[in-house]
């Protein structure tokens, strides 16, 4: 028994020491080299960062892209959630479902997909060409602000849907009804009733899908081009090809700094978004008059066009080569012809990618697992401490992440540069808080006194654990390793700083591959983005399916 | 024999629980009577093990239970939710316990078989809890705390989540399966009706404090403090404004009681009518006439404003209607002496019977 409590009491230190080593050192070692790279206080990184135009321009547009991308998403996902929240129409939950999968897209799938439907090589510019005679593509959008504003609107879209969809749901439609009987028609009814009702709702789906783009990595670098950058772009550039580290670590802290707020903001408006609920009851309705099912046909095709135009072209055009069928870029990954970009074939990035992820799973599962037990049980001010301390890494972009574990672990004490442990420690962090806002939800309804009961029916917190809670939080846990398992597939940012040139993984390839010129090069990373794609509609599928055997807990 | 001694506890510094004395001896059922948020509960919570004290200590058998972590108490405790494994059919719930204690699966079986043949379910093994009535799942987690043989049965407001009409069935089924299993039990409930029938003896606890303890119809027949008497709707409560030797005087006439007492009870139920020039005879108008079956229940009006309640057995005909005249006296043992706190200022003695 004692034995049982002493490594009880350890295993707790896990999760602990885990995230000291992995995150909080990195970022300490990141501010350490802004303030100090030279062993002294010295401020010139943020000096230049503020006299400087040029970072002075790459940090006004970090925040105004995601400022217009965040309106925009908004104003789209209104009228959306609007529909679902009011209407009952066939393949609702079908929909509705579908529409989160982009959430679980890498970055570089989203950006070939996109690439492939109205990139210089994609399926409308090759059909405008073909059909019109044309020498050049027409279509110019890749390299634009056009395509990285429409890229974070397909990625965010669902997330302000789900956000202000389920909220809307709970409000008592019998608020709006009474405010129709005082007399509240039309646009006063949207101005005066609706939309304050959705206030908390709203301002939660800014502030996440504000966060979400003020991080954008990937599809700003791969789709922007050179001229532009984001705060992440330019931690990357100036860490792998110019070598500043101080500047790097710098823009790192601006963007910890902005993160953070951000997210504190955002946790304060959910606690709002908790508490302002109203029981929900049955406020769905059939369509009725021609404008309603208007507007619900509207927001069909728009999220048809928007969500699934691109990844249908992406896995068109990765099974065609001149407009025939082909499979050669899929056969083309096996080998490594002129061994160019890639020290090993692009197959191999799979089984590495395979391996990383079943690491990272239970990994990250385990950690999860014992945090989640531990802070479900305690309510202190302690715990919701640490309980934030937990979800920190969500609100830490990629990029920061990989950024320190160049500085911090490539020396003693750490020298992990050379391990791809690493790259399972960078996953394990960014899914460590999927895991446990799925699994700490599931232990924290567990009603008290269905374990109490089992306490004072002989269990020990041991056998409580074991017999009662894991049973119970299994689907939750199946939940939370699939997302790990996924997010680890997918990850890019914090890859492309630690990964090794011989252990590259599945977005890395991507993206060098879509680097590099020529229709081969380009159809094997439409290939590989297909195969990450086919990754995550079953990761989807088995959530989904987990979600509805369970209720709707998620 | 199960001892509370002297048990404090506070929540964020607001004392729940004052100084609690309390005794139950062997095979007797206790009941804790009264008001939500009294600190019930939380006293059972205590004797479980789930709650810490700040002061006072439990007694089992003389030995201190101080060290003892729940698990290894052999303590049963009923919530009011059931708390039935979800996850669990009812054989596998009910076996719980059983399989804690290291039983082997046929001794096990045997034993459930038992346990849901004491409740009433016997055929119910793999049934899946999640699907059982209200009814099945309060006999399922009575079972599942009967099973293990618990040298202490305790149940937290058991039938609380039930309708009326079930409660009042069950009760009685409780009290007879207790007692075939043979257990001590401390039962809690805000019912009076319930606590009425199902306890060997009840101890009224209100705001951290027991204001008594004795045998039910000892409460109901001589309730001891101005709380106790409220509380069980006897609401014929005077305040004693002076003292004549042993008479009392209240706002409608004198009493002899035995001092010390703070205020007057005339019981509804002693209450029989008289004439108006009868000595010590309280006259009134009746305000309102309700009738409940096997009696009315007559509103008096006293010249003082003081309105008085009177149990009429119907079966002695109706009472006089809206707006008649009443005189009434009470008979010889319902006039009883209140204080205003319980005896022994803020701990009570226990009962042992």
């Amino acid at each position: 028994m004692r034995l049982e409590r002493l490594v009880g009491r350890r295993l707790v230190l896990a999760p602990i020491v885990f995230l000291a080593i992995f995150f909080v050192y990195p970022l300490v070692s990141i501010l350490i080299v802004s303030l100090a790279p030279q062993g002294q206080i010295d401020l010139t990184g943020f000096v230049t960062l503020v006299t400087s135009n040029y970072y002075r321009q790459t940090l006004w547009f970090t925040f105004w892209q995601a400022a217009v991308s965040t309106l925009l998403t908004l104003a789209l996902a209104l009228p959306g959630a609007y529909v679902f929240a009011r209407f009952s129409f066939p393949g609702k939950s079908v929909l509705l479902a579908l529409a989160t999968l982009p959430f679980l897209l890498p970055t570089v799938v989203v950006a070939a997909a996109f690439s492939a439907l109205v990139g210089p090589r994609g399926v409308l510019n090759q059909w405008l060409m073909d059909s019109l005679q044309l020498t050049s593509p027409p279509v110019e959008l890749e390299r634009t602000l056009a395509i990285i504003l429409i890229v974070h609107v397909f990625y965010n879209y669902a997330v302000a849907l789900r956000i202000i969809s389920t909220y809307w749901l709970n409000v008592n439609l019998r608020l709006e009804e009474s405010a129709r009987v005082l007399g509240a028609y039309g646009w006063r009814l949207w101005w005066d009733v609706r939309l304050p009702l959705l206030r908390p709702a709203i301002l939660a789906a800014a502030a996440l899908v504000f966060v979400f783009t003020f991080t954008s990595f990937g599809v700003v670098l791969i789709l922007g081009g050179p001229r532009f950058a984001t705060l992440e772009v330019e931690i990357y550039r100036q860490t792998a090809h110019l070598f500043n580290l101080p500047m790097a670590a710098a823009l790192s802290l601006v963007q910890m700094a902005v993160m953070f707020a951000m997210m504190s903001l955002y946790t304060r408006l959910q606690r709002r978004l908790a508490l302002e609920r109203v029981p929900a009851e049955q406020t769905l309705r059939r369509p009725r008059t021609p404008l309603q099912y208007g507007i619900i046909t509207l927001n069909l095709v728009l999220m048809a066009v928007l969500l699934f135009a691109p990844l249908a072209a992406l896995v068109g055009r990765s099974f065609s080569a001149g407009g025939q069928f082909t499979l050669t870029y899929y056969q083309m990954l096996a080998t490594n012809p002129r061994g160019s970009v890639l020290f090993v074939p692009p197959l191999q990035a799979v089984t590495n990618s395979l391996v990383f992820a079943v690491l990272t799973t239970g990994l990250a599962i385990s950690l999860g697992a014992i945090a989640a037990h531990w802070l479900a049980r305690r309510a202190s001010r302690w715990t919701a401490w640490l309980d934030s301390l937990f979800m920190l890494p969500l609100a830490t972009s990629a990029v920061t992440l990989g950024f320190g574990y160049i500085i911090a672990l490539d020396r003693p004490p750490l020298n992990l540069r050379t391990s791809p442990a690493l790259i399972v420690a960078a996953h394990t962090l960014v899914a460590l808080p999927f895991v446990m806002r799925s699994v700490l939800p599931a232990l924290r309804s567990i009603t008290p006194s269905i374990q109490e009961s089992a306490r004072v029916l002989g269990a020990s917190s041991w056998q409580v654990w074991r017999l009662i809670d894991l049973p119970l939080i299994s689907r939750s846990l199946v939940t939370g390793a699939i997302f790990a398992f996924t997010v680890s597939l997918g990850e890019f940012g914090a890859s492309l700083f630690v990964a090794r040139p011989n252990t590259p993984t599945m977005p890395i390839v991507i993206y060098r591959l879509l680097g590099q010129p020529g229709p081969a090069n380009y159809g094997q990373a439409l290939a590989m983005s297909t195969l990450l794609l086919a990754a995550a509609c079953a990761a989807f599928l088995l959530i989904e399916r987990v979600r509805r055997a369970n209720g709707s807990e998620f | 024999m199960l001892a509370v001694r002297s048990v404090i506890v506070n929540y964020e510094g607001q004392p729940v629980l004052r100084g609690i004395d309390l005794e139950i001896a062997h095979g007797q059922i206790m009941c804790l009577l009264g008001p939500s948020g009294g600190g019930k509960s939380t006293l059972l919570r205590v004797i479980a093990g789930l709650e810490a004290v700040e002061a006072g200590d439990v007694l089992y058998e003389g030995q201190s239970l101080a060290g003892v972590p729940v698990h290894r108490r052999g303590f049963g405790l009923m919530f009011q939710d059931f708390a039935l494994f979800p996850h669990l059919n009812v054989a596998d719930n009910v076996g719980f316990g059983l399989k804690m204690q290291g039983l082997n699966r046929d001794e096990r079986r045997r034993r459930v078989q038992e346990a849901l043949a004491l409740v009433g379910l016997s055929g119910f093994e793999q049934r899946d809890v999640t699907r059982l009535s209200g009814g099945e799942r309060q006999r399922v987690a009575l079972a599942r705390s009967l099973a293990p043989r618990p040298r202490l049965l305790m149940l937290d407001e058991p039938l609380g989540s039930l309708d009326v009409v079930l409660r009042e069935r069950l009760v009685e089924e409780v009290r007879s399966i207790i007692k075939q299993a043979g257990l001590t039990a401390l039962y809690v409930t805000h019912d009076q009706r319930e606590a009425f029938a199902i306890a060997d003896s009840i101890a009224i606890l209100n705001a951290g404090v027991i204001e008594q303890v004795g045998e039910p119809e000892a409460i109901y027949r001589r309730p001891a403090t101005i709380f106790t008497a409220r509380f069980l709707g006897l609401h014929n409560v005077l305040p004693i404004m002076s003292w004549q030797g042993q008479q009392a005087e209240t706002i409608v006439g004198s009493f002899a009681i035995q001092p010390p007492a703070e205020a007057v009870l005339l019981h509804p139920d002693g209450l029989r009518p008289c004439a108006d020039s009868d000595s010590g005879a309280i006259a009134g108008q009746v305000t309102a006439r309700t009738f409940l079956g096997d009696v009315y229940h007559v509103q008096l009006r006293h010249s003082s404003d003081f309105e008085l309640l009177l149990r009429w057995n119907s079966a002695d005909g109706a009472p006089p209607g809206v707006g008649d005249l009443l005189a009434v006296k009470p008979n010889a043992g319902s006039c009883i002496g209140l204080r205003e706190q319980p005896h022994g200022s803020r701990s009570a003695v226990g009962f042992v019977s």
